[in-house]
């Protein structure tokens, strides 16, 4: 697939006008036909989606409200006890916090930062490249693989206290919890993913039409000025792009926590993620584990809302 | 725009089509790779038992992966399908320690959950209260030449509720001190076994050996094997040297808030944060490589002394202000009440732990059997042990060992302790007593 | 700020960019080349602080005890399987979903893509207790089944219909109105004559389900048990000795090997990627 190829497909269907019906419009009328038509084809993959999601969020709710021994197979109704110890769990009151901290922060600063490379690495500078290929390698590696190797580099008396004791600092207790092992994680996931974001972004920047940009230049437009007004409103769907992968990777913290510290000291870096896998498959509390879910799922299904919003008030370009 | 996405995508689809094709060419290659015991594990879910129909198939837990022990736990199976012909095979299936609970548990669940396991005394009372095991007692006590008695009463009391017998221990070894010579020799100071010597064995004395090693040579002086600060159990021979328990006998009251409790643990919070001769939570030091003065790790992991480049020695772990003591491991083989096979389940454990057999698994692991405890079982053809050096902990094991603690409630209470210490005590400057108080205010809730 | 800038203020300008970038790919690639020195070290090196930034002696023999320690190969093999079956089984179920969504439109369809749209944000984490339990049900425990269906139906395929959505709606309204007087069954106006247009976002569909398959742990960690049918990031996280003991050397080995193909894929393709980048209009 390349140029040619790709132009020679897509410029007849650009360039031929449509023959078009003389009662056409738009959107033509829903006819039966059209509608067995779609159902067939949206068939396999949505009836697929809603059984196994609808049975797993039904049964992760149902279990919820039990009390589930798995050794001994007891399961008693317990009602709504296992969200009420949610809120007299000690341990919840750091794991939401982290929770809210790496949705927050990566979704924020992850998207801010996308743009921002991309914008340095639109640049006509010699040697680009380069650099446009080195941001992107950590995408090509897996996020165990990443995790383990920072795990490696803020071990006690790793490669990140050898570079900081170079300055004369004392070695740091990077992985011993607080916010700077929150910190460090979210360096973690951050420059795993960013090289995905940025190339997203940057295709979105060299598609900004270049007589946008040149007729604002003329009219004395400053460089601030046109990227707000030109090229924020041109790339917004990409920012939202970049937004939700964003939203939806800050979950994935759970590998890193799971291979960095295992949520400790305590749970002084657990995540609700991990907190779900932790109290389900290493404590077998499969009940407690199951409110933990549903409260992730709702949270989840809050923060999709929020966004559907902000992509109506924010993106400039919406063909639907 | 359209052109540059096309170009990089097309890129990555060729990143997916090598993919797909080396897909193809390794799994027509899968079949030379070598397979371990576990290899026939999932044709054994397509086929659950006895697909053949001459008898039964019978699984069986275990979370070793040491090709010689699957080898030696394969050929016992093979010798009692040979007398059971209801029984058409014993498999066992290695997995990791902490895929246990989950892999018994999911068994149980879809109704297919193995017939036999090793257990580890941490959960004998988690399985023993849930019901989930199957009384040997009867069947053993009528199994002809078992010789019943001949199990040490004491070594078996965490399986034993009245007269009921829950599971069989074949491996109960004690927590041992290995030292590098080499390193202390080129500190010029005391070893382990000049200490030994003097008749002044303990905490103290070593804590200030290890010191030294580490003012001298700049080494770390202990390293716990296994311990990362997330497995409290791998303190036991401070605690138990020290007379304290996280928790009372029949664990029911939180304990660690007791003096001895904090002088124990003060001990090592010292070796880490003031002396530095021992490792920092997080920090990995290998001692097998030659990196420590001395870890404290089971019997069974000083294999790992086959490749060492150093000298070494094997010594019982130091005595404290509670005497000569010795922390004892140990994991038990149960019969599943939730199996299918019950029956001959338990008939397969009771040919597995028989006399010769039990013997036989002596040389892999230490036995509970009074006819077997002795050095020159536990040495066997090892080229690593000897009998000089696996007396002491044989007398140890026998008279002043000390079985680990169990909870009822054990996953969670011991996922309390371990982090309730991690974060309240492995810091700089913990007022110890202080931090303890708070570990008991966290674990008590959990026993019952 | 405009282009005939020039003069001692636009060098520094471009100084600093050049720093910026540095430290930033040093932030992302330095971590590689950590573990690739890391992977010929030997297990004492590997822990001698401050560290050594290469390794003394090469160690070569780390990378043959990655296949000593686990079928590694085999590992890599489950790996590629169910990455080209999550791929395959996502664009199967997404591209005619997406072609539905936006130019069939059948009634309630805006509200079916918004159901779909809540897949895209419902981690696994919410959903994993349940598919546990399910798996067990359908004997798919320690099989690789839950990695491909489990996952190319509640996660891949929702974002694969909304990107598919999204590229078919781009299309001119009247399009396959034409294509069908033209004569063309419903099903050939899609696939033959819609499907071609949006080769790009397809393409980005494949990118995204591989990725996606190719990089899951949590899945694996609790489907699979037999080391035989783990998969390469759990595999990642088991090099160590009959003890329990990690053998870091050997891990980061193993990463390298984990990783080297798909470096070595993008570097051939990288010349695509940048000629597309250039060819993208740096200047239009």
């Amino acid at each position: 697939m390349n140029r040619t190829d790709h132009a020679a497909v897509a410029a007849p269907a650009r360039v031929r006008p449509p023959r078009v019906r003389p009662s056409s419009k738009n959107r033509p009328p829903r006819d039966a036909g059209r509608n067995v038509f779609g159902y067939s084809l949206l068939a396999p993959g949505v009836l697929g989606f809603v059984a196994v999601g609808g049975t797993a969020l039904v049964w992760v709710f149902w279990l919820s409200l039990h009390s589930v021994n798995a050794l001994s197979q007891k399961k008693t109704f317990v009602g709504l006890d296992n969200y009420v110890r949610i809120f007299h769990d000690p341990d919840m009151k750091t794991v939401f916090p982290n929770t809210a901290f790496f949705v927050v922060l990566l979704s924020v600063l992850g998207t801010v930062a996308a743009v921002a490379l991309a914008v340095l690495l639109n640049q006509k500078l010699a040697g680009i490249n380069f650099f446009r290929s080195a941001i992107f390698v950590p995408a090509l590696v897996t996020m165990v693989a990443w995790a383990l190797v920072w795990h490696f580099i803020v071990q006690p008396k790793g490669l990140l206290d050898g570079i900081t004791g170079a300055f004369g600092l004392d070695p740091m207790p990077w992985l011993r919890g607080g916010t700077l092992t929150l910190v460090v994680f979210a360096v973690v996931q951050m420059t795993k993913n960013v090289g995905v974001n940025v190339i997203i972004m940057l295709a979105a920047l060299q598609s900004v039409p270049e007589d946008l940009l040149e007729a604002a230049r003329l009219d004395g437009a400053g460089a601030w000025a046109r990227f707000r007004h030109i090229v924020v409103p041109q790339i917004s769907p990409a920012i939202l792009m970049v937004f939700m992968l964003m939203v939806t990777g800050s979950f994935k913290v759970f590998e890193i926590v799971l291979l960095m510290t295992g949520g400790g000291p305590g749970v002084q870096s657990s995540v609700l993620s991990f907190a779900i896998y932790h109290e389900a498959f290493e404590l077998n509390d499969i009940g407690y584990a199951s409110s933990l879910a549903v409260i992730l799922f709702l949270a989840v299904l809050a923060l999709t809302g929020i966004i559907w919003q902000l992509r109506k008030r924010f993106v400039y370009y919406e063909s639907d | 725009m359209r052109n540059l996405r096309s170009r990089m995508l097309a890129g990555a689809v060729a990143v997916a089509m090598l993919g797909a094709l080396a897909a193809c060419s390794s799994e027509s290659g899968s079949d030379e790779t070598p397979t371990s015991a576990s290899g026939d594990a999932s044709a054994s879910t397509a086929a659950p038992s006895g697909s053949n129909g001459s008898g039964v198939e019978l699984h069986m837990t275990v979370w070793t992966s040491d090709p010689d022990s699957l080898a030696m736990f394969d050929s016992i199976g093979k010798a009692f399908v040979e007398q059971q012909p209801a029984v058409s095979a014993v498999k066992f299936d290695s997995l990791t320690l902490d895929q246990l609970d989950t892999v018994i548990t999911t068994g149980i669940q879809s109704g297919n959950p193995p017939d036999l396991s090793w257990l580890p005394v941490e959960k004998s009372l988690e399985y023993i209260h849930n019901d989930a095991l199957v009384d040997l007692a009867p069947a053993l006590k009528e199994t002809n030449g078992y010789d019943f008695e001949d199990l040490v009463p004491r070594l078996q009391e965490r399986w034993t509720v009245g007269d009921a017998l829950y599971g069989v221990p074949f491996s109960t070894g004690a927590l041992v001190m290995a030292f590098n010579k080499d390193l202390y020799e080129k500190a010029g100071i005391k070893s382990p076994d000049d200490l030994i010597a003097e008749g002044n064995w303990t905490w103290d004395s070593f804590r200030e050996i290890s010191k030294q090693l580490h003012d001298k040579l700049g080494v770390t002086g202990y390293v716990m094997n296994d311990f990362d600060y997330k497995n409290w159990t791998r303190l036991l021979p401070i605690l138990f040297a020290y007379g304290a328990s996280p928790w009372n006998d029949d664990a029911t009251q939180c304990s660690a808030d007791s003096p001895e409790f904090a002088k124990a643990i003060q001990l090592y919070h010292d070796m880490v944060y003031t002396d530095q001769s021992a490792p920092l939570p997080g920090q990995k030091v290998d001692f097998w490589g030659g990196q420590a003065g001395a870890t404290t790790a089971f019997l069974g992991s000083m294999n790992n002394l086959k490749d060492a480049t150093f000298k070494y020695d094997i010594v019982p772990t130091p005595a404290g202000p509670a005497g000569d003591t010795q922390a004892l491991g140990q994991a038990s083989i149960v019969v599943l009440a939730a199996g299918k096979n019950k029956d001959l389940a338990t008939e397969f454990l009771a040919f597995l732990t028989n006399k010769a057999n039990a013997e036989t698994m002596a040389k892999f692991y230490p036995p509970t059997r009074e006819s077997l405890l002795s050095a020159k079982v536990l040495v066997g053809r090892s080229t690593i042990l000897t009998e000089d050096m696996v007396q002491p902990i044989v007398d140890a094991t026998k008279e002043t060992g000390k079985i680990f603690p169990v909870a009822v409630d054990d996953a969670k209470v011991a996922d309390a302790l371990n982090r309730s210490l991690d974060t309240n005590i492995w810091k700089d400057g913990v007022d110890i007593p202080d931090a303890l108080t708070q570990v008991c205010a966290d674990v008590q809730p959990l026993l019952k | 700020m405009n282009r005939t800038d020039s003069g001692p203020g636009q060098a520094a300008r471009t100084g600093i960019r050049y720093l910026v970038l540095a430290a930033v790919s040093l932030l992302l690639v330095g971590p590689v080349l950590w573990m690739v020195s890391a992977s010929f070290k030997s297990l004492n090196e590997i822990l001698v602080f401050p560290p050594t930034i290469l390794p003394t002696q090469f160690r070569w023999d780390n990378y043959a005890r990655i296949f000593e320690l686990q079928p590694f190969g085999r590992q890599f093999g489950n790996s590629l399987l169910v990455m080209a079956a999550v791929c395959i089984l996502t664009v199967v179920l997404s591209l005619p979903a997406g072609y539905a969504l936006a130019r069939v439109q059948p009634v309630a369809s805006s509200i079916i893509f918004v159901v779909l749209l809540s897949g895209i944000f419902l981690p696994p984490e919410a959903t994993i207790i349940p598919l546990f339990l399910l798996a067990s049900k359908l004997g798919w425990i320690n099989t690789l089944w839950p990695l491909i269906i489990f996952t190319a139906v509640l996660t891949t395929t929702p974002i694969a219909t909304f990107i598919m959505r999204q590229a078919f709606l781009t299309l001119p309204p009247e399009f396959d109105e034409a294509a069908t007087i033209d004569g063309a069954g419903r099903m050939r106006t899609m696939l033959q004559i819609s499907t071609p247009l949006v080769r790009p976002s397809l393409a980005s569909v494949v990118v995204i389900s591989c990725w996606y398959s190719w990089n899951q742990f949590l899945e694996p960690l609790v489907y699979i048990r037999d080391v035989n049918l783990l998969t390469v990031p759990v595999a990642l996280t088991r090099f160590t000795d009959t003890y329990g003991q990690p053998l870091w050397n050997v891990q980061m080995a193993a990463t390298t090997v984990s990783v080297l193909p798909v470096l070595l894929v993008f570097f051939f393709a990288q010349r695509h990627v940048v000629a597309g980048l250039a060819a993208g209009g740096l200047k239009a």
